[in-house]
């Protein structure tokens, strides 16, 4: 049974009522053993979890972001939680009506004679991932898209030689965290010269309650090769926090291209700042190759705290990295959201692109690293972050930090803050538009450099959430 | 080595004698705790997010120069117009050389309890010799009045702390330039860890200059601090030569509505010198205003710094603030690290800010050797063009035809370009 939560203006908070199957909670060696044998892994990936858990007891809490986050008591948590069915299901049938009944209302149907669109879906439920869509014909041009456990069984080498590459164990404290506990995620191999037929789309989905959910992407473009590649998150509607703590890799070898765009709409807590998930992420991409390119878009609206800077690394020669950003915070929500660019090899470019908009209590935060290494000969960059701030008691703050080795750089930032004027809502206005109609036009007119990013299905429903987000919040 | 020039700093500030002084015992008092407040907060390191790109405790000097008699009896040469001249030499107000022109007059000195960072705690605890001035309501002086910070010989190692504090009554109006030099560029070594301080009151207007030519192998810690009230403006602009290391703290709080600031600022530096500009502008009230310009030259294997906050808060509502840093790096090994921040708290208000790093234009140079211009010269002309917008910012002629006339001579003594 779902049972909706009425008087909500989060349509998703609802909660599927399924039967789970969980490991105790706590964290220890034990459990991460436990997760490890439940999943059948190999050798080296108990070892590459017990090693990253023993690095992780070693490391403290980052304090530098500008969040108040409460103490999060991470004995207190369940660290695997699955629907009670097979891990793998040969065919939909199997997939418990419940569950799919969940994603249809998620607007995610999984039973491929109804989708509409030609895109290919990994659904990731608590900790593990129910149903991978499209697979056979992705299969025919050799696209490998499956759960990121499945990946271990079938591609061990390819696994082996990318898991951890672009984010080490050791990067920071929360990247030690899921190295330890991930339970599931997705993971794409595009081999040489392929463009991928259908765009891949990954939607994660909290559940249970008091559970951490740490997955982990894992994407590989080979070659030449294309992807687009789209990921949506939602969770139900309760008082407590909850954690969400992922890691996303990307490698694009010699002239790849990733685009990787993100909506999410994580439960962001109550008008009182009650409840919400907490959503400390690692998301980081290398250009490895020649020519190779990696855009980020994201467009964050949901999570009480947001702690997450997809990066990109240029390692080769004529690397591209963009990053576009729409970063909505109201009621209390806090975000400390932005990128970093390393450019290593010579001609790389990067662009930044980050629109904040602030409304009532929340807390907006763009930081944000460029950095030119003394081998960047010829390295470009430009950065533009832009601020919005709706109500009084809103917070808008910008932390650039440009570090520039090489006299051949040239770098640009520039970044406003302002509110929607007078004069724009008057000129609206005299044309007999309501006051809601206007704002919602300033502020889509607003974000529509990163909009213009996203793929067309997933741009109709970034419109649509931001609307819906600054409904009542008109200061 | 930090450790052991910190212990060394906190036993030596606690031996400075205080006797022949007439400091009062409050003032002494105060100046005790202060000590108490640095020695608690250290020394800071890479870690401290303020201090990330800047190892200060690597070259201080930790002893102090504590003698109370002035040794110059000569005007230094870098006094503009002798009508007003504070003269500090290493550290100890001169009190036979200083001539305060009619409308400034000496002050009391006050304790103080609250400090910007653990240099402004150090300095005061250690100031044996402070100067508290206020230019008197309604005067307003026509002549640039010179503060200058001269090092000698005595002063070779030895950490120099000169303080000086500024009150500024209602309706007056007056140009400083501040300069920090030595008697030998070349061979000197030292520390200065100097605080300026102004107080604004209403309808005030103060233009401060600060200029840095000081001994190449030598450590400067400079603090300027301003609080302004309603109507008052403070105009600062801060030239930086180039040093062993340099760092400008400059601090601005516009605590009353109608209060502006602009806070401009240059630094050109060669060879492995290394420059942080570290400036705060608080807006506290509404109808605050600031703006900034803040423009680096690096050559050689140089590294500067720009952190440029500006922080407007709740109350600040109708306030603008713009802000913008430009770097031009001449050479592969130059280094520069900039970190303007805006943090918002108002939402009535317009703030920009922006950053850029670039090179000498091809086109530029082609264009000028076109027309008979040699390369280095054509090089020079471009980078005097850069720094010129910061300079022109200065609104006295004299200050600003002065500190153009050292830029110049710089530029064409020194191999900036390399």
């Amino acid at each position: 049974m779902s049972t909706d939560i009425l008087n909500s203006d989060y349509k998703y908070g609802f909660f599927t009522d399924i039967e789970t199957e969980e490991f105790p909670k706590g964290l220890n060696e034990e459990i991460v053993r436990m997760i490890s044998a439940k999943k059948a892994e190999p050798q080296w990936l108990l070892d590459y979890r017990i090693k990253a858990f023993h690095h992780f007891e070693k490391m403290i809490l980052p304090k530098w972001a500008k969040l108040k986050i409460p103490d999060i008591d991470l004995q207190n948590l369940y660290y695997y939680s699955a629907p009670k069915k097979k891990d793998v299901h040969a065919s939909l049938d199997e997939i418990d009506p419940e569950l799919l009944a969940t994603f249809e209302k998620l607007g995610i149907p999984l039973n491929e004679q109804k989708r509409i669109s030609g895109v290919a879906v990994d659904a990731v439920f608590d900790s593990v991932s129910v149903a991978t869509t499209h697979r056979v014909e992705l299969e025919k041009v050799g696209v490998i898209f499956c759960s990121i456990s499945e990946a271990v069984k079938d591609y061990p080498d390819l696994v082996k030689k990318y898991l951890g590459t672009v984010v080490p164990y050791s990067d920071n404290y929360y990247a030690a965290l899921n190295a330890a506990v991930f339970s599931d995620g997705s993971f794409v191999y595009i081999p040489k010269g392929v463009k991928c037929p259908l765009d891949l789309s990954t939607y994660f989905r909290i559940n249970a309650k008091e559970t951490g959910q740490f997955e982990r992407t894992l994407i590989i473009a080979d070659e030449g090769s294309f992807v687009n590649y789209l990921e949506g998150c939602t969770a139900p509607q309760r008082d407590e926090n909850q954690l969400h703590a992922a890691i996303v890799e990307l490698v694009a070898l010699d002239n790849a291209e990733i685009k990787y765009s993100t909506v999410q709409n994580w439960y962001a807590g109550d008008k009182k700042g009650l409840g919400g998930i907490y959503n400390f992420v690692t998301k980081r991409g290398n250009c490895v190759g020649v020519n190779s390119k990696i855009s980020w878009t994201q467009v964050e609206a949901g999570s009480a705290i947001t702690w997450k800077y997809p990066s990109c690394n240029l390692i080769g020669d004529n690397s591209e990295g963009a990053f576009y950003s729409v970063a909505l915070t109201n009621n209390f929500m806090q975000a400390d959201t932005g990128t970093k660019m390393v450019h290593i090899g010579k001609n790389t470019k990067s662009t930044i692109i980050s629109k904040g908009i602030s409304a009532e209590q929340s807390e907006n935060n763009y930081r944000g690293l460029v950095k030119i290494m003394p081998s960047a000969t010829g390295a470009r960059n430009y950065s533009q972050c832009d601020s919005m701030l709706i109500g009084d008691k809103a917070q808008a703050n910008t932390f650039p930090y440009i570090d520039v080795k090489n006299n051949s750089a040239v770098v640009e930032h520039e970044a406003s803050t302002s509110k929607i004027s007078e004069e724009q809502l008057f000129y609206l206005q005299s044309r007999g538009l309501s006051e809601e109609k206007c704002i919602s036009m300033i502020v889509n007119g607003f974000c529509k450099d990163v909009f213009k990013e996203l793929p067309l299905e997933f741009s109709v429903e970034a419109v649509k959430l931001i609307e819906m987000k600054l409904e009542n919040s008109i200061g | 080595m930090e450790k052991v020039i910190f212990n060394e700093l906190v036993k030596n500030s606690k031996a400075v004698l205080l006797k022949g002084q007439d400091l009062s015992p409050s003032y002494q008092e105060a100046m005790k705790s202060a000590l108490g407040v640095f020695e608690k907060s250290g020394i800071p390191t890479k870690k401290n997010e303020d201090w990330k790109y800047t190892n200060i405790g690597a070259h201080l000097s930790p002893r102090f120069y504590q003698m109370n008699e002035s040794i110059i009896s000569d005007v230094p040469k870098s006094v503009l117009d002798k009508q007003g001249m504070i003269i500090f030499n290493n550290g100890i107000f001169n009190k036979f050389l200083s001539v305060l022109p009619a409308g400034i007059e000496l002050d009391s000195l006050s304790p103080e309890e609250k400090f910007f960072d653990t240099f402004d705690s150090l300095n005061f605890g250690v100031a044996i010799s402070p100067l508290a001035i206020k230019i008197k309501k309604n005067s307003v002086i026509k002549f640039p009045i010179s503060i200058i910070h001269l090092v000698d010989d005595v002063g070779v190692n030895k950490m120099i702390s000169p303080r000086l504090s500024i009150s500024v009554e209602e309706n007056s109006k007056a140009s400083f330039v501040e300069i920090f030099e030595s008697t030998n560029n070349d061979l000197f070594q030292y520390t200065t860890n100097a605080v300026t301080k102004f107080n604004l009151l209403p309808n005030s207007y103060i233009e401060h200059v600060k200029i840095q030519t000081e001994a190449a192998n030598s450590v400067h810690i400079g603090l300027t601090n301003a609080n302004v009230a309603a109507n008052a403006t403070f105009r600062s602009v801060t030239v930086d030569l180039g040093m062993l290391t340099a760092r400008h703290n400059i601090n601005v709080a516009l605590n009353a509505p109608a209060a502006e600031t602009s806070v401009h600022g240059l630094f050109a530096i060669k060879k492995s010198e290394h420059t942080d500009v570290f400036s705060t502008i608080t807006h506290f009230a509404p109808h605050t205003n600031s703006d900034q310009l803040f423009k680096g030259i690096l050559g050689g294997e140089s590294h500067g710094i720009f952190t440029g906050k500006i922080i407007v808060k709740q109350d600040a509502q109708q306030s603008n603030s713009s802000q913008l840093n430009k770097n031009l790096v001449l050479s592969k090994k130059a280094h520069i690290d900039t970190r303007p921040q805006l943090l918002v708290h108002a939402d009535d208000v317009k703030c920009s800010h922006g950053a850029t790093i670039g090179q000498l234009s091809f086109d530029e140079e082609f264009y000028l050797e076109s027309r008979g211009i040699a390369k280095e010269r054509a090089k020079r002309m471009l980078c005097y063009g850069f720094a010129a917008d910061a300079l022109y910012k200065i609104e006295n002629d004299e200050i600003r035809n002065f500190a153009i006339n050292l830029v110049t001579e710089n530029f064409e003594k020194t191999a900036l370009i390399d």
